[in-house]
């Protein structure tokens, strides 16, 4: 017995001395999850309050933006003065970009509050048109006036509505918590917001030809709605085989229905690249080639693949187009063609070729814009020589070349001389209007780290 | 028992404070260099080929590479604390200057590493080089622009000057004056396009970054590439920081294609991989088409 308990002090003693080996252990790592702890939420806090603290200033940007556009408009409804109505709606479609903005910044659900983002876009674009007409001189008609005020009614109705919301905004309401909180595909604060454009406001339609448009949105295809040649899948199939030197099979992916209606193809060339192929269901045309190929050295000069190009286009049926422009980006070169009539480049049918400089292979094609802007029609006389457009140009640039165009500028065909000129190191191309003699447009050529582009 | 109840006890004690030093461990050890992530790589890629480190290149400065350090620095008489700071820098190698650009060592070139390993890519794919791609202009580098110089005719010195560039279709401008930008557009498109659709098909990515750009154009979205993509809730990318991922060259091109007006979903604004989407407005869009795995609806 005696040895016994002698065993079990000695065992007492072993165990004593490992729990307290492990409580220290513990107590030392609850000590340090602790600090980490506190450190961690620190951080979060700190976080979670300069999200908070950007939100709500997107919010009241917002409500001051919408306020001041309510002021303004309500100041156009009261004024026959063209010059100064000008200036206010350029003053409001300046409070929508921002309104815009700041509303795009807070954490709502894209599909809650789409209404009101086009609302306040088209807002802004309807009176960026207005104003620029009253620029040309132009006054703005009773029906303008009339949609106006219709506008002014629904912003109006916004102000009041974002203004309630302020209301809750003041008591302790915070946007982030609210936006964690989820409601199917909404947050609290996306059904909170949704309150200024379901409280009875009514958006009226605004018939114009300028940013955000309508008109823009839906675009017709000009080149083929009077066409009723309808071609099967087995056609389009066979257009492909024609066009490229195909490897294989040519699969058949299904139909694109949208603005254009497309038989859309997958296969591979000799060369092994992959392509993707959507030919229109109307007339049987090459609409979108996207094509690429791997990284490969290149073995053509850009005449050679200019020439393989040009006569591409021709095998696709869509008349007589020139080299418009052209630039070689890695070892691909992208050229635009456009139709010529009359000594004019009509820009607005443009189609866009990629070559691989590589095997001369043709790797995209996009005839998007030819087909929906494409129409037979009449070039107007220039009433103004190159002579009387050229004295618009400053004598500090470098005149490098001129050529006729019909150039899309503000949603609208202008016949216009383009000058390309040369400045300070920088190409620029100014469009001066062949019909009034005033400059439309100036476009920069931008140096990048991926070629140049044009602004 | 007992032994085995404390045993189990410390080890899970053990565990919980690792796991938990893991998590944040990128805060503790970034204190411990002052080069950025591409030159952490560098460094990683140096070492290996030195045989000081043979774990993976990533650009993250952890214990794997801290090790690789202080046994470097213990061969070169640094101080072995494993802190990369300049001097160690400038014993692997790397020129920290204060405009903290990675400038290459031999002076074999006027570009930073970036170019450096635009052209080293480019050679690599075009077969003049092998490898590895890493933004210093080394010996191997040198050799393979010899051999790109002499077979175009160029003078075989192996400078990789303006010329050399323009011959690998490399474009470098002249100027960084008032006619040059950054192209921060294409940047970020072909992120989002490389964090979006990366396993997707050519057109697919060109898919993409059209939707991108046509709620750039329509009413209903926010008026910039850069508002479309961050905009809340538009895009996982974001949410899940994948849009922060290096685009590869396929990104950049789809990218660039759909800047140029490629667009073979004719103007759909939305997208979503019908085997997870959860969203129900989005089902009641109507489709236009299918493209790899995802579906594009207006």
């Amino acid at each position: 017995m005696k040895k016994s308990r002698a065993i079990s002090k000695e065992q007492y003693r072993k165990i004593n001395s490992y729990l307290i080996i492990t409580i220290g252990v513990l107590v030392g790592a609850c000590i340090f999850l602790g600090i980490m702890l506190i450190l961690t939420n620190q951080v979060a806090t700190s976080n979670a309050t300069a999200l908070e603290a950007s939100y709500q200033k997107s919010y009241y940007n917002l409500v001051e933006n919408i306020n001041n556009a309510e002021t303004e408009m309500s100041k156009v409804l009261l004024t026959d003065d063209d010059k100064y109505v000008g200036e206010l709606l350029t003053k409001v479609s300046k409070n929508t970009h921002n309104a815009q903005n700041n509303l795009s910044l807070l954490p709502i659900s894209i599909n809650g509050i789409e209404e009101s983002i086009k609302f306040i876009n088209q807002l802004g674009g309807y009176c960026e048109t207005l104003s620029k007409k009253i620029t040309d001189n132009k006054s703005i008609t009773p029906q303008e006036k009339e949609t106006l005020q219709q506008l002014y009614n629904s912003l109006l109705d916004m102000k009041i509505s974002l203004n309630k919301i302020s209301n809750t905004m003041n008591n302790k309401y915070s946007i982030l918590e609210n936006s964690l909180n989820l409601e199917k595909d909404y947050n609290d604060f996306t059904l909170q917001l949704q309150a200024i454009h379901t409280n009875d406001v009514e958006y009226p339609t605004m018939i114009y030809d300028g940013p955000f448009a309508d008109s823009q949105i839906t675009q017709e295809i000009k080149a083929l709605k009077n066409s009723t040649t309808v071609i099967d899948e087995e056609r389009a199939r066979e257009l492909i085989a024609k066009l490229f030197d195909v490897d294989g099979e040519i699969t058949y992916m299904g139909d694109t229905v949208h603005n254009f209606e497309t038989f859309d193809f997958t296969f591979k060339t000799k060369s092994g690249n992959e392509n993707f192929a959507q030919i229109s269901k109307t007339e049987g045309h090459l609409i979108t080639l996207a094509g690429q190929e791997q990284d490969r050295e290149p073995a053509y000069d850009i005449n050679e693949v200019m020439t393989r190009a040009r006569s591409f286009i021709a095998k696709n049926g869509v008349g007589e187009v020139e080299v418009v422009w052209h630039d070689i980006i890695a070892s691909n070169a992208y050229f635009n063609f456009a139709p010529i009539k009359n000594g004019v480049i009509l820009y607005p049918d443009l189609i866009k070729v990629k070559c691989s400089l590589a095997t001369s292979e043709i790797l995209g094609y996009e005839a998007r814009s030819y087909f929906i802007n494409h129409i037979e029609r009449t070039i107007p006389a220039f009433t103004i020589s190159q002579a009387q457009a050229q004295t618009k140009i400053k004598s500090a640039y470098d005149i490098i070349g001129v050529r006729k165009v019909l150039a899309p500028i503000e949603f609208q065909e202008v016949l216009c001389y383009e000058f390309e000129c040369f400045y300070d190191d920088t190409t620029y191309y100014i469009y001066v209007n062949g019909v009034t003699g005033s400059v439309v447009n100036i476009l920069k050529v931008i140096q990048t780290n991926d070629g140049s582009k044009i602004m | 028992m007992k032994k085995r109840y404390l045993f189990f006890t410390i080890m899970l004690a053990l565990v919980i404070t690792f796991s938990f030093i893991e998590s944040n461990v990128q805060v503790f050890f970034a204190a411990e260099t002052i080069a950025n992530e591409s030159q952490v790589r560098v460094v990683q890629q140096r070492l290996r080929d030195w045989g000081y480190y043979d774990g993976p290149v990533t650009g993250y400065y952890g214990e794997l590479t801290k090790a690789g350090v202080i046994r470097f620095q213990r061969k070169h008489g640094l101080n072995p604390e494993g802190y990369l700071g300049e001097l160690t820098l400038q014993k692997i190698g790397i020129n920290v200057a204060p405009t903290a650009t990675a400038v290459s060592f031999t002076g074999d070139t006027p570009y930073d590493s970036t170019i450096i390993r635009r052209a080293q890519e480019r050679l690599l794919n075009w077969g003049y080089f092998d490898g590895p791609v890493t933004g210093n202009y080394g010996p191997l580098t040198t050799a393979a622009v010899v051999r790109f110089q002499q077979k175009h005719g160029l003078n075989a010195e192996g400078y990789l000057g303006p010329q050399t560039l323009e011959k690998l279709g490399i474009f470098v401008p002249a100027s960084t004056g008032q006619s040059y930008t950054n192209n921060a557009d294409l940047d970020l498109l072909a992120r989002c396009v490389y964090a979006e659709a990366r396993g997707e098909p050519y057109a697919g990515q060109v898919a993409v970054a059209a939707v991108v750009l046509n709620r750039v154009n329509h009413p209903s979205f926010p008026n910039t590439i850069s508002e479309v993509i961050y905009q809340p809730y538009a895009f996982t990318a974001v949410a899940d920081r994948q849009i922060y991922l290096t685009p590869n060259q396929a990104a950049y091109n789809a990218a660039r294609d759909a800047l140029n007006g490629w667009d073979p979903t004719y103007g759909c604004l939305f997208y979503y991989n019908p085997a997870v989407a959860t969203s129900q407005w989005m089902f009641n869009k109507p489709v236009a088409t299918q493209i790899g795995k995802h579906v594009f609806a207006y």
